[in-house]
């Protein structure tokens, strides 16, 4: 008997032991719930030195009010199960004044049976996940800092595989889901300008890459973006990824293209006007010189003498005369260029009349030409136009569509509204149209395809300006063989 | 047909001397200045029926010029000579001014001029 006892003593002084020197928090439940052991390390938990408190209490009162049903079903769940679970609950210090004494706890519950096999009471180890879920929670608004940058960010292995790429990488390159990119080499996102393989060196040897990349979405587009990619070191300093960051910055790089067009036209305006005056003062006074001459011989000595040497002195005069006007007609349309910037006569006025005068005006010129015109006008609200410029715009438009038709064609001309803010027009020929290499230079002045003396090479880069001072927008395609459509956006007017 | 009397200034001295030429020979009294103050003291001293004027003279815009011509000389009328473009400045004196008649673009045909004289001095 007492061999017996000691035996259930010298068991009960190794299970205290044991429980004392467990580094995890350790209680013991009665099947009524209340807290018959616990130790020291409770105290971890309890937020006192002084523990005994909790002996001898309902252990529920520690178990934070949300939690108490579910840790109520989990040791129901032992109980009938015989077998060990895990439950996670907020652990609720004595002082519930104090936040901070809520701890996150994982507790794993073991049912305690007496020789009979019957269950008695529970043991609970438990340990404190707080810093666990501190970290799971930082990581968790990290995840989502990721995926709520506006930016795109990527991240990848060291040979530049995808791994992870947010929503706004996703979206830039016109991909739905995650799972379409991941696993995708970096030269499936940028054109071959800038090679992948030279980035990924760069990064690796210096750590980081920032540049400027073209980049290629789902639909074959390309867009301009902003790229800073670095290297992810471990603890110990070795690489274990690469981070990519991208901007788009297409729009960006398309309103500085605008910007640096527009004072490119300006200066050129301004140096054009400058040029044109200096030219027309000296070719006034050798056209006005030769024209004296000219009426001098017409006066006089033509009716003295109709000798051949005389009408070949005629005849110079006559060239240096007529080129001379050539030079200022040259000149004259150099300023209507540079006028372009300057301030004009707008009001509001029909655009579809205008159209019409214009029309008017070359439509012999057309019928010679065997160009059948077709008008498609819709109904337009007042556009803010200076009306001679604007008849300008379209004579130079119309006669270009007549000399790209010398084999006739038909030549449409297209007016709408396309918002509350906007009109079109479309001149559109059937004529021979423009070389792709040349579509990027059409409105520079001076450039012309045609035969010296044939065009002055100003046409269009007037009817840009013009266009652009009206702060309307001026577009050109083309096909060679199949004819050249011209799009004009203006503002319609704000008065009513 | 009485010969009309005409003033040209225009800071080019070979404009001014070309001008003079041709309108002599389609029977004009022509003479010309190169400086707003010799065209001013011209304007004292002798009546003009045309006044021929550069609109960008060194010292004084033609605008000025032709205001204080009028002063002295109500009756007289003007032609521009430009060498830029018929902006909005000349078009507005074009249309606020009835004694400015016309505005010519440099260089230009001598029979232009000659009728666009005839036109104004027949007003």
């Amino acid at each position: 008997m007492s061999d017996k006892r000691e035996k259930l003593m010298e068991s009960e002084e190794l299970y205290r032991t044991l429980v004392q020197t467990l580094s995890d928090p350790v209680v013991v439940i009665d099947v009524d719930g209340r807290i018959r052991r616990a130790n020291k390390r409770i105290a971890d938990l309890y937020g006192t030195e002084n523990y005994n408190g909790v002996l001898g209490r309902q252990g529920l009162r520690f178990v934070a009010v949300g939690d108490r049903r579910k840790v109520v079903e989990k040791l129901r769940e032992v109980f009938e199960k015989k077998a060990t679970a895990v439950v996670e609950f907020g652990f609720v210090g004595p002082d519930r004044q104090l936040r901070d004494h809520v701890r996150d706890v994982e507790m794993s519950v073991s049912p305690i049976r007496d020789n009979t096999g019957e269950i008695t009471s529970f043991i609970g180890v438990m340990r404190d996940i707080s810093e666990r879920r501190r970290l799971e929670e930082e990581i968790r608004i990290r995840q989502e800092a990721i995926e709520s940058s506006i930016g795109a960010i990527i991240m990848a292995d060291l040979q530049g595989k995808l791994k992870q790429a947010n929503w706004s990488f996703l979206n830039l390159f016109g991909y739905n889901e995650e799972k379409e990119v991941l696993g995708k080499g970096f030269e499936s996102f940028w054109t071959r300008k800038i090679p992948s393989n030279k980035i990924i060196e760069t990064v690796h040897s210096e750590g980081m890459w920032r540049g400027e990349l073209v980049g290629i979405n789902q639909n074959n587009g390309e867009f301009f973006v902003d790229a800073s990619i670095s290297i992810i070191l471990d603890v110990k300093d070795e690489p274990i990824g690469i981070v990519g960051f991208f901007n788009d910055i297409t729009e960006r790089k398309q309103t500085q293209e605008k910007m640096r067009e527009a004072s490119k036209m300006a200066a050129l305006g301004e140096f054009v006007t400058g040029a044109a005056h200096e030219i027309n003062n000296p070719i006034a006074i050798i056209s006005g010189n030769a024209q004296y001459l000219l009426t001098k011989f017409d006066l006089k000595t033509m009716k003295e003498t109709g000798s051949r040497e005389f009408k070949k002195m005629k005849e110079s005069l006559e060239m240096i005369n007529k080129h001379s006007l050539r030079c200022g007609e040259i000149t004259r349309k150099l300023l209507a260029f540079a006028r372009g910037g300057e301030e004009t006569a707008i009001k509001p006025v029909k655009l579809n009349s205008i159209l019409n005068d214009v029309l008017s005006m070359v439509e012999h010129q057309l019928e010679l030409s065997e160009i059948t015109v077709r008008k498609q006008f819709g109904r337009l609200p007042l556009v803010e136009v200076d009306p001679s410029q604007m008849n300008q715009v379209f004579m130079n438009l119309i006669l270009n569509a007549q000399q790209a038709m010398r084999k006739g064609g038909k030549l449409t001309i297209k007016t709408e509204a396309i918002d509350h803010n906007q009109v079109q027009v479309e001149v559109i020929d059937t004529g021979q149209g423009i070389p792709e290499q040349n579509l990027g230079r059409v409105f520079e002045p001076f450039f012309t395809t045609r035969q010296p003396g044939e065009g002055t090479g100003l046409g269009l880069a007037v009817t840009y300006s013009i266009i652009k001072a009206h702060g309307g927008d001026i577009k050109l395609k083309s096909k060679p063989g199949d004819g050249t459509k011209v799009m004009i956006e203006l503002p319609v007017s704000t008065e009513p | 047909m009485t010969e009309k009397k005409i003033l040209i200034i225009d800071d080019e001295e070979d404009f001014v001397k070309m001008l003079t030429r041709n309108l002599e020979l389609h029977g004009y009294d022509v003479e010309g200045c190169t400086t707003a103050r010799q065209a001013l003291n011209r304007v004292k001293n002798n009546l003009y029926d045309i006044v021929l004027v550069d609109f960008k003279m060194p010292k004084m815009d033609a605008d000025v010029l032709i205001e204080k011509i009028q002063e002295m000389c109500p009756a007289c009328e003007f032609i521009i000579l430009t060498g830029f473009s018929v902006d909005g400045k000349v078009q507005a004196i074009l249309e606020t001014n009835p004694k400015v008649c016309a505005c010519l673009q440099k260089p230009f045909e001598i029979k232009d001029l000659v009728s666009e004289i005839e036109k104004g001095s027949r007003r």
